[in-house]
């Protein structure tokens, strides 16, 4: 029993000096590579494709955020020939809100969010993602994440995950991927 | 394993009373940028550039109202030619940019500018040709057109000599080339930027210069800055030699092709597919392309080239 009692003060004392690393909080900014995916059906038609994330914004909490975001992906049409071996870009942006729970130097969050999206070209147009003419489409997007908050107070890593909907574009989903740097002034 | 970014403002001793002061590494502190305003700046940045990428030229895409089927043997025992045409959706003329090609024309007289030049627009042909028979076969697509004063079409292009059966044939402005086709299989292949653009310019060298089509499609003048019209072509009339006529023509009067003609020839039985890619370089393009020919009729300009024949001189008003 006085073992048990021994262990477990040690423990307890550990615990106590473990305070969660030091993080700056207010406006950050944040710059992330990564990849899009579609899901079925529209994966059909669009490859796999590089992205580029921005994001913008200010802790308003400890726990809660509001920003807004800019990310562009490139994909090659896979529609039936022709065309063969084209590609096209798409561009989104939107204001979105992230919650988050710190773990020490771990964070977890969920964020999600609406904007609009523009596609570079008509080319899904063959496959009716696109009707004529058209070029954009509102967005929804919703997701989570980890982050990890680095010796220096105003440097975080993360790789996050959204899930996004264009309802515009015969309501294609798809994933959009990243690892990020986020700078918190 | 510690992950740890030394930019930014870590504490760095800014007097001698501190430990570990270095004159050198505070006066490079204090005229330093911070790490976060490299951040912003480097964010502006990147936006900017993904902003500026999404205006560029992007492509647009004019699937083929239908497919050509062809090869199929007629009564006569006879292989039946595929013929395609596609007006390529342009906006009507606004009057600034009547106002712009008139003060052309004036400097240019007695010189004909065109609406739609050639620079104007980037033009593809996307093809495939699928090939429904058992066994392999050949198929070959010539690339004909019109821009907005003439319309070509080899066959009514007669240079030889009467009664020489020996003659080749008037080419067309590109393709022609025998392509293989397995049985059952598809082939894709596209007539290039540089082929249309190419092409552009022979035909209004044809049209309007009366350059020999056989000279017209075997040099290249893809980068020609002008050329010189030529008196008609006469083939009937022995040791005829042509002279030229009126002004050089130069690039920023060429007339682009706003009319895409294709002639499909398999030697079995195929069926061709396209799509025409364009890069609207000058905005000119309607964005509903196609549809607009039934949803906005009025807004397409309507172009109405003359058929050329051996001996035409004058362009008609655009």
């Amino acid at each position: 029993m006085v073992r048990f009692a021994v262990v477990a003060g040690m423990v307890a004392a550990l615990c106590g000096v473990a305070d969660a690393r030091p993080a700056s909080t207010g406006w950050f900014a944040e710059g992330g590579l990564g990849a899009v995916g579609f899901l079925p059906k529209a994966s059909h038609d669009a490859a796999l494709g590089p992205s580029l994330d921005l994001r913008a914004g200010r802790d308003l909490f400890s726990w809660l955020s509001v920003g807004i975001t800019l990310a562009a992906s490139s994909h090659e049409a896979t529609v039936p020939p022709p065309p063969v071996g084209q590609w096209f870009q798409l561009y989104r942006g939107a204001a979105d809100a992230r919650v988050r729970a710190r773990l020490d130097r771990f964070t977890l969050f969920a964020e999600g969010g609406a904007g609009a999206a523009m596609i570079s070209s008509n080319v899904l147009g063959q496959v009716k993602i696109t009707d004529p003419g058209e070029r954009f489409s509102i967005a929804f997007q919703a997701g989570g994440g980890v982050e990890y908050q680095l010796e220096n107070r105003h440097y975080t890593v993360g790789l996050g995950a959204d899930g996004f909907l264009l309802p515009q574009f015969a309501a294609i989903r798809a994933i959009d991927s990243r690892i990020y740097l986020r700078y918190t002034y | 394993m510690r992950l740890v970014v030394i930019t930014g403002d870590l504490p760095v001793p800014s007097s001698p009373a501190e430990p570990g002061y270095s004159p050198h590494r505070a006066s490079r502190r204090a005229g330093s940028w911070p790490a976060g305003r490299l951040m912003t700046c480097g964010l502006v940045l990147v936006a900017g550039i993904m902003g500026s990428v999404g205006c560029a030229n992007d492509p647009l895409y004019i699937p083929a109202p239908m497919t050509i089927e062809a090869g199929v043997a007629d009564m006569t025992g006879a292989l039946s030619q595929g013929k395609a045409s596609l007006q390529l959706p342009i906006k009507t003329e606004t009057a600034a940019d009547m106002k712009t090609r008139a003060a052309l024309a004036t400097k240019l007289a007695p010189i004909m500018v065109p609406y739609v030049k050639v620079g104007d627009l980037e033009v593809e042909i996307e093809w495939t040709v699928k090939n429904l028979d058992m066994k392999p076969g050949q198929a070959k697509i010539e690339l004909n057109g019109a821009n907005e004063f003439f319309s070509y079409d080899p066959l009514l292009v007669k240079l030889a000599p009467p009664n020489d059966p020996e003659a080749p044939p008037t080419p067309g402005l590109g393709g022609d080339i025998p392509i293989d086709v397995p049985a059952g299989g598809e082939v894709s292949g596209l007539f290039t930027e540089d082929q249309l653009r190419e092409a552009s310019i022979d035909l209004d060298q044809i049209t309007r210069g009366n350059t020999n089509p056989f000279r017209a499609e075997l040099t290249i003048s893809k980068n020609a800055l002008m050329f010189q019209p030529m008196t008609p072509l006469m083939p009937a009339v022995m040791d005829y030699v042509q002279t030229p006529v009126g002004p050089p023509i130069p690039r920023e009067a060429f007339a682009q092709i706003t009319r895409i003609d294709l002639v499909f020839k398999p030697d079995s039985h195929m069926v061709l597919s396209y799509n025409v890619r364009v890069r609207d370089l000058r905005g000119i393009m309607h964005p509903l392309l196609l549809a607009a020919v039934t949803e906005k009729p009025g807004e397409l300009q309507n172009f109405m080239p003359a058929m050329f024949t051996v001996g035409a001189t004058a362009a008609p008003a655009p």
